[in-house]
C-alpha cells in the first residue's frame, strides 16, 4: 500500500517567468506569473524560488501586495541559484514556495511617519512596503526613503522610485560617482539622516541593507534617542526550509528569520543580530 | 478492565510476551542489541537478540524516525510543465522496545520541532505509526546527566508503555490507548506505583545554572571553551534531538528530473550560516560552538518549555576532543 501525503510543504507551486528586466550589470528583475494560482502576501514577505535541479533561494517579493496575478523579484547574481536564474529566459518554468515570513507589522506602522533606509539590494526588502504606503498614503504621516547605491549605475527599480516619488520623499546617495553625472549625495546612505528631521515621536524607522549599513543606521538612530522599539529591520539569513525546521536562519535568541521574521522590531532581537 | 496507570506483570518472560504481542500486531521491532563493543538500536527478529542491560546505544530513535538523506520531493520538467510530487511512501509500523527514558524524551523534542505547524509530513507519518515501549534506566555512566535536564522520567506524551523493574517484579505504566491495547493482552494485574528514586534537586540547581548561562552569551570564556573543538559535527549527528538540515538537489541523468533530499547538517559547520555573496553570519568557532548550547538550553526552554537535551551523554561520550557539555556550561558560569 502506498500513501499520498495530503500536505507536503516542500512541494513548490509552478510559475512562469513572464518577463525579464535587466536592472544593472549583475541584477535582473523577474516578473513571475503563477500558473493556476494567485498569490496573497503582506508587505515584507518572501518566497523561495526553485530552479529545478539547481536549488532554492529566498527572495523578497518586490511588487505591490495588491497585485495578485504577478509577482516580481529582483535578483543579484551572487550564488548558484541566482546564477542559474540569470541564465533562464522568458517562458522558463520555476517553482515557488511561500509566501513565507511575518511581513511588516502594518498595524504598528499605520498612523506614523515612516523613515525607510535601504542600501543596495536591501531596497527589494522594503519595496513591497513602499508600494503599500504609496497605495495607502493617507494612512501615514511624513514618509521618506533614503536609498544608497554603490554608483549611479547600481540604482535598482528606477521605475518604482519614479512612481513612489509622487507621494514619498526619496533621497538617494551613492558611494562613488564612477565618473557619471550625479546630482545627489555622494557618501554613506546613513549620512542622509543628517539631511532630514529625525523625528522622535510618532515615527517608525525601517532598515534593510548590508550588515554595516544596518549597524551604522541603528546606532545612529539610537544615539539620537530613538527607541529600538521604533526601529524595524528586515534580516537576511541562510534558509533551506522556510517553515522553521531546518535551523539555518535561527537568530541567537532562538527566533527563526523565516517564520518569526524576516521583519523584527529591534527590541525583540539582540543588537548583535542587527546585521 | 478499566484502564489505569500502573499494572504488574504476572507472567514468566515479559520481553518475550511483549515482543510476540507487538509483532503479532504487524510492527517491525527496533530494539537495543550488542554490536562489537557497543550497543545499537536495530531491527530485531527475535526477542533473544534484545539486550536491556546497556548504558546507551550509539544511534537513537532519530535515526529511524528522521532518517538522513530523506527525499522530500521528486520533480520532472516536461514540455514546460514542472511536476513536483511526494516520493511514494509506505507507512511502516515500527515499535521501539527497550529504549531508555532519555531517548523516549528525545522523541518529544523531535515532536516539538517537526510537528509544529506546518508539520513535517514524513515525520508525522512515521510518528502516527510508531509504538514506544520504554524500559526504565538501570545503568548510567560518567557522561549521563538526565537528572539535570529533567529527563530521567519519560514524558507521558511520548511513550505508550513504560516498564519498571523493582523488587523482582515488572511494573507497567500505560500512557496511551495504543499502549493499553498491548498491555491488556499480557498477563497483568492492577498495581500501585513502584517507588522510583529520582534526585530532583539536581535539576533545579541545573536550572539556576542555565539562568546564569543565559546572560553570558557574550562571555569571553566561550572562546576558551571552544578551543578544543575539531568542528567535526559528530556531536550533532549523534545527538538524538539535533535535526538541523540542508536540502540538497539531486538531478537525474536525463537532466529533466530529479529529487530534493533532506540531509543532516550541523550548526558547528562554517557553511551553516553562509548567506548570499559568501558572508558568514557566525564566522568564529566560538560563536558556532556556543550556539548549540544556547539553542538546547536557553532558546528551547523559552519557546517550547523544555530543554532540547535529554542528558543522554552521547555527544560527550563520543567527542574526539573530549568536550563535555555539562563541564563547559559549568565552566562558563563559574565566576
Amino acid at each position: 500500500m502506498s500513501y499520498e501525503l495530503e500536505d507536503n510543504p516542500f512541494i513548490p507551486k509552478t510559475a512562469i517567468i513572464e518577463h525579464i528586466l535587466s536592472e544593472t550589470i549583475d541584477v535582473k528583475t523577474f516578473v513571475l506569473k503563477p500558473r493556476n494560482w494567485t498569490i496573497d502576501f503582506t508587505p515584507g514577505q518572501f518566497i523561495l524560488v526553485l530552479v529545478p535541479g539547481i536549488g532554492e533561494a529566498p527572495f523578497a517579493i518586490a511588487s505591490s501586495p495588491s497585485l495578485k496575478t504577478r509577482i516580481e523579484i529582483t535578483v543579484r547574481r551572487v550564488g548558484n541559484v541566482t546564477k542559474a536564474l540569470h541564465k533562464l529566459s522568458e517562458k522558463s518554468i520555476i517553482g515557488i514556495r511561500g509566501p513565507y515570513g511575518n511581513g511588516f507589522p502594518i498595524n504598528e506602522l499605520v498612523g506614523n511617519n515612516i523613515i525607510t533606509i535601504a542600501g543596495g539590494t536591501g531596497l527589494i526588502g522594503v519595496s513591497s512596503l513602499l508600494w503599500h504606503i504609496y497605495e495607502n498614503r493617507e494612512l501615514y504621516g511624513e514618509v521618506y526613503l533614503l536609498y544608497g547605491s554603490r554608483t549611479p549605475r547600481d540604482i535598482l527599480r528606477r521605475k518604482d522610485l519614479g512612481i513612489w516619488s509622487r507621494n514619498i520623499k526619496i533621497l538617494l546617495s551613492v558611494d562613488k560617482t564612477n565618473g557619471e553625472e550625479w546630482s545627489g549625495y555622494v557618501g554613506f546612505v546613513t549620512d542622509l539622516l543628517d539631511k532630514i528631521d529625525v523625528f522622535k515621536n510618532n515615527t517608525k524607522y525601517v532598515l534593510c541593507g548590508p550588515p554595516i549599513m544596518m549597524k551604522v543606521a541603528y546606532y545612529k538612530l539610537v544615539k539620537r534617542g530613538i527607541s529600538p522599539s521604533s526601529i524595524y529591520v528586515s534580516l537576511e539569513r541562510h534558509m533551506k526550509c522556510g517553515i522553521g525546521k531546518c535551523g539555518r536562519c535561527m537568530l541567537s535568541n532562538g527566533l527563526f528569520v523565516c517564520k518569526d521574521g524576516p521583519v523584527f522590531r529591534c527590541d525583540q532581537i539582540p543588537e548583535r543580530e542587527i546585521q | 478492565m478499566p484502564r489505569q496507570e500502573w499494572y504488574r506483570y504476572e507472567g514468566d518472560n515479559l520481553l518475550r510476551d511483549l515482543f510476540n504481542t507487538v509483532r503479532s500486531l504487524g510492527y517491525s521491532i527496533i530494539a537495543p542489541i550488542k554490536k562489537n563493543n557497543s550497543h545499537i538500536l536495530s531491527q530485531v527478529q527475535d526477542h533473544s537478540q534484545i539486550v536491556l542491560d546497556y548504558v546507551r546505544t550509539l544511534n537513537s530513535p532519530k535515526h529511524f524516525l528522521y532518517p538522513n538523506k530523506k527525499p522530500l520531493i521528486t520533480w520532472s520538467l516536461q514540455d514546460n510543465i514542472l511536476e513536483a510530487t511526494s516520493p511514494p511512501l509506505k507507512p511502516v509500523k515500527i515499535a521501539f522496545i527497550g529504549i531508555k527514558p532519555c531517548d523516549s524524551n528525545s522523541i518529544c523534542v523531535l515532536d516539538k520541532l517537526l510537528l509544529d505547524k506546518p508539520a513535517d509530513p514524513y515525520y508525522k507519518l512515521m510518528r502516527e505509526n510508531t509504538l514506544i515501549i520504554v524500559y526504565d534506566c538501570t545503568r548510567s555512566d560518567e557522561y549521563c546527566f538526565c537528572e539535570l535536564t529533567k529527563s530521567r522520567i519519560p514524558y507521558p506524551e511520548c511513550y505508550d508503555l513504560w516498564i519498571v523493574e523493582r523488587d523482582n517484579a515488572y511494573y507497567i505504566n500505560v500512557a496511551s490507548k495504543k499502549g493499553y491495547s498491548i498491555a491488556s493482552r499480557l498477563d497483568i494485574v492492577p498495581s500501585h506505583k513502584p517507588i522510583l528514586n529520582i534526585n530532583s534537586t539536581t535539576s533545579s540547581e541545573f536550572q539556576k545554572i542555565i539562568e546564569q548561562l543565559e546572560k553570558l552569551y557574550e562571555s569571553a570564556k566561550w572562546s576558551k571553551c571552544s578551543e578544543k573543538c575539531l568542528l567535526c559535527g559528530g556531536c550533532t549527528s549523534i545527538c538524538p534531538t539535533c535535526i538541523c538540515f540542508d536540502i540538497v538537489d539531486h538531478i537525474n541523468q536525463d537532466l529533466r528530473s530529479g529529487s530534493r533530499l533532506r540531509v543532516w547538517t550541523s550548526c558547528i559547520l562554517r557553511s551553516f550560516t553562509i548567506v548570499a555573496g559568501g558572508r558568514v553570519v557566525r564566522k568564529s568557532i566560538d560563536e558556532r560552538f556556543k550556539f548549540r548550547y544556547y539553542h538546547k538550553f536557553v532558546f528551547a526552554r523559552k519557546r517550547y518549555g523544555l530543554y532540547f537535551c535529554t542528558g543522554c551523554g552521547r555527544c560527550s561520550s563520543q567527542c574526539p576532543a573530549n568536550i563535555n557539555m555539562v563541564e563547559v556550561i559549568k565552566r562558563v558560569v563559574r565566576a
